[in-house]
């Protein structure tokens, strides 16, 4: 049943052809070792952590760009659950389809959040910047402000994130970013209270 | 870490690397550049004139490019260019063609100012529309250049558009035009100095742009009498008085602010000013301007040059000033 839903979910993500690519996946809720899956435009991602601070993350940007990250967090302020201040990272590749080339990425991330039994909420700021390095050089800044709320439906917690912001190019003007992303992350260790994630 | 977290991780990124290996397949087989025949507009018509705000002789055909922006962001740009009865670029010994893009207005889809673009390949001019996100071409001011990059980069390769436009600032060169908001940013791209020349269809300049660093550069104007989306309508005067010459306005008799668009909504209507013609007949009025002045500014054309200097126009009041 799990390995079906993990499949639907895969599938949704891969055939949506979402529109850069950050991976998203890295910046829900903690709840442990999990399977992620973030579908929206023009970002979307799939991932998770595989350890308490390693995730790993596929991203899209599709019909552009594809890429992989791998990433870690923090809690800077407070604890894991209630109250805290986050700090998240990943650092990755992005292959470009159109006039092929790629990039290297750097994913950061500080975000305030809420953390209940059931229910989950960060608002914090994010760039997800890139470095073309092949086929070109170009370098791509981000900053947005993102929002996202999670609850648990059983085992599964799926939410919603939203961000919008500036992107910086050198020699370009700034322009606008904008995503939107619905996720469900499936915890893949059903005692969470397990060493390494106690709460 | 329990067993059977290690088995899902690694399930988990055996099923990853088989995304990303499917995702990079598919990369490696496809670039934005397009291949084969575009999608024939009007078919050559070696009667036709091209004269006197007619089409040209040329057919016209359309393709969609592709291309990567700010590292990863795809862009969408929609090209219209001369073709032969097959839709394929006409090269033989016009190509390269001048190019002109152009930027779409606020909240008005690109695909609506497909009638211009299909009228101007027709007379020999290869016409990009780049998208914006929302349509609202101020979130991305840059797109218009970096469409132009994109067209100049296609015409280096051995697709649909190669060799379609000259890959560099040298003749024939590149002009861009917009139509309302679409026409402020057209200013903007301008003023940064990748396109020789600026059209504004019923637009005038945002306040403060330093409009004298492109004196000598010229400028086109084109507004409806019955324009009423900026009141006072004066404003349109005004804006284009602070551009240096050379300089053209015109004013178009009886024509409205969304006669500049295709399938007008009803919503629009009621936010302009009456339609005092009909679309073809006032089309026909600015186009006359619209390609002397091309022809002139890109194809340096004497002959337009001093047809625009010397002729009085039916339907429209010209400033020279």
């Amino acid at each position: 049943m799990k390995v079906a839903a993990i499949l639907a979910l895969c599938s949704v993500a891969v055939f949506s052809r979402p529109a850069g690519a950050d991976p998203l996946v890295l910046r829900g809720p903690d709840v442990g070792p999990s399977f992620a899956v973030a579908v929206g435009g023009p970002d979307s991602s799939l991932g998770g952590w595989i350890t308490p601070r390693i995730g790993v993350a596929l991203e899209w940007r599709a019909p552009s760009a594809i890429g992989a990250s791998v990433g870690t967090r923090f809690t800077l302020v407070g604890r894991p659950r209630g109250a805290g201040i986050d700090l998240s990272g990943a650092v990755g590749f992005r292959g470009l389809r159109y006039d092929p080339g790629v990039a290297v990425t750097a994913t950061v991330a500080l975000q305030a959040r809420h953390r209940l039994e059931g229910f989950w909420f960060s608002a914090g700021l994010v760039s997800s910047s890139a470095l073309q390095f092949v086929g070109g050089l170009e370098a791509r800044l981000p900053l947005m402000l993102e929002i996202a709320l999670a609850g648990r439906l059983g085992r599964v917690w799926v939410g919603v994130q939203g961000g919008v912001g500036m992107v910086f190019v050198p020699g370009l003007a700034p322009s606008l970013a904008l995503q939107g992303t619905v996720t469900a992350t499936i915890p893949l260790d059903t005692d969470t209270q397990s060493p390494g994630f106690r709460r | 870490m329990p067993g059977r977290v290690r088995l899902s991780a690694r399930a988990a990124s055996l099923l990853g690397a088989m995304c990303l290996a499917g995702a990079l397949a598919t990369t490696s087989c496809n670039d934005g550049e397009p291949r084969g025949p575009g999608a024939v507009i009007y078919a050559p018509q070696s009667t036709a004139s091209g004269t006197d705000g007619t089409d040209g002789p040329l057919g016209a055909a359309r393709v969609t490019l592709h291309a990567n922006v700010r590292v990863d962001q795809a862009l969408d740009i929609e090209v219209t260019y001369p073709s032969n009865a097959g839709g394929e670029l006409v090269r033989a010994s016009r190509a390269p063609w001048p190019a002109v893009v152009f930027v779409q207005g606020g909240l008005v889809s690109a695909s609506r100012y497909r009638w211009i673009a299909s009228h101007l390949a027709t007379r020999g001019y290869v016409v990009a529309v780049p998208t914006h996100i929302a349509d609202l071409a101020f979130f991305e001011t840059d797109n218009a250049v970096l469409a132009l990059r994109a067209l100049q980069h296609a015409a280096t390769g051995t697709g649909t558009l190669a060799g379609c436009v000259a890959t560099s600032a040298a003749h024939p060169g590149a002009a861009v035009m917009g139509h309302s908001l679409g026409g402020v940013v057209a200013v903007r791209e301008w003023l940064a100095g990748s396109f020789d020349a600026v059209a504004l269809l019923a637009s005038f300049p945002a306040e403060g742009d330093p409009l004298h660093g492109r004196a000598g550069a010229p400028v086109l104007s084109l507004v409806g009498q019955n324009d009423t989306r900026k009141s006072p309508a004066q404003a349109y005067v005004d804006g284009f008085l602070r551009f240096d010459p050379p300089r053209l306005f015109a004013r178009i008799d009886g024509m409205n602010h969304y006669q500049w668009t295709d399938d007008a909504t009803a919503e629009e209507l009621a936010s302009d000013g009456a339609q005092g013609r009909s679309n073809a007949a006032v089309r026909r009025d600015a186009l006359r301007i619209l390609d002397l002045w091309l022809d002139a500014t890109l194809k340096n054309d004497a002959t337009a040059r001093e047809a625009l200097a010397a002729t009085s126009f039916p339907g429209t009041t010209l400033v020279r000033r």
